[in-house]
């Protein structure tokens, strides 16, 4: 995706119109990155939802 | 100790009875006796963990029987903690179990929780989660976080400062969903997990789910390890 130079992990949520109030873990080039992450050229980044019960 | 119950972990290489003895001088807490909670409760019982500390402030309820198997229709409106004590006596009469009706909150966390060798956490909301989760970095408490929902669920080993706390991987503000959706077998396959990493812990054999987190799709029944980290700003652990 094409995104505006210093875009975060969160800004592409909104993009995405995902929600930013719900458990994920990010992984970044198999790297795990929180939200404020600033994704680069060429990142691929996973989002993998954490399931809220119990 | 009746060996002839414990005959076929007695087999694994590395158990016997010295293992077995470990174990029947634990006490495990499980927070939360539901759906995640009685398949953790069962194994455990059944592998013959000394002391279980069931907590859970609910009363069973019909539409939780899709899931909650340590119930039947004859166990609804009782408190569950007393009908999953109940039920795990039959199973196993060696251990002993205490049935804490109380819901975790920060006002009595330490007094239920204090003494016991390991935390799992079965409850259904970040917000007690996260009560368990302060609780454990603080004591240095091992925490066996699993969730689950529709059919998928996340499973890490937290024992902190090895490893990152719940808290390092939560959002600042969380919306709960509620009722949540959920395939009754899919609390089984996680809860199953979380039996697993209490009694690794608990006997020392196998390696524990730390700073990695598994991610379980049963939809595609696609299973993703993902590294996981310490947030260096994290406002509990750091
Ligand atoms: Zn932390």
């Amino acid at each position: 995706m094409d995104m505006a130079d210093g875009a975060t992990i969160d800004d592409l949520l909104a993009l995405l119109k995902l929600p930013v109030d719900t458990p994920k873990v990010f992984t970044v080039n198999d790297t795990n990155e929180k939200a404020d992450y600033v994704l680069n050229d060429n990142d691929f980044l996973k989002i993998f939802p954490m399931a809220m019960g119990g | 100790m009746n060996a002839s119950r414990y005959e076929r972990q007695l087999l694994l290489e590395g158990w016997g009875e010295s293992t077995q003895n470990k174990l029947s001088q634990k006490t495990v807490f499980v927070a939360g006796a539901g759906g995640l909670g009685a398949p953790v409760i069962h194994y455990l019982a059944a592998a013959g963990i000394g002391k279980l500390r069931i907590c859970d402030s609910d009363r069973v309820e019909i539409s939780n029987l899709n899931r909650q198997v340590l119930y039947t229709e004859n166990e609804l409106d009782e408190p569950k903690a007393r009908a999953a004590l109940k039920r795990v006596s039959k199973l196993n009469a060696e251990i002993d179990v205490e049935a804490l009706e109380e819901r975790v909150d920060a006002s009595n966390v330490n007094e239920l929780i204090a003494g016991s060798d390991i935390v799992v956490d079965c409850l259904d909301n970040y917000a007690s989660r996260l009560v368990l989760n302060q609780f454990a970095v603080n004591t240095g408490t091992p925490l066996v976080h699993a969730g689950v929902q529709a059919m998928y669920g996340q499973l890490t080993f937290i024992h902190t400062p090895i490893t990152p706390c719940l808290r390092c991987l939560l959002p600042d503000k969380i919306t709960e969903l509620s009722p949540k959706p959920i395939v009754g077998a899919a609390a089984g396959v996680m809860g199953g997990l979380q039996a697993m990493e209490a009694i690794k812990y608990l006997t020392g054999m196998g390696t524990n789910l730390a700073n990695e987190m598994l991610l379980w799709d049963g939809a595609d029944m696609n299973w993703q390890v993902v590294p996981i980290h310490r947030d260096t700003d994290c406002p509990v652990c750091s």
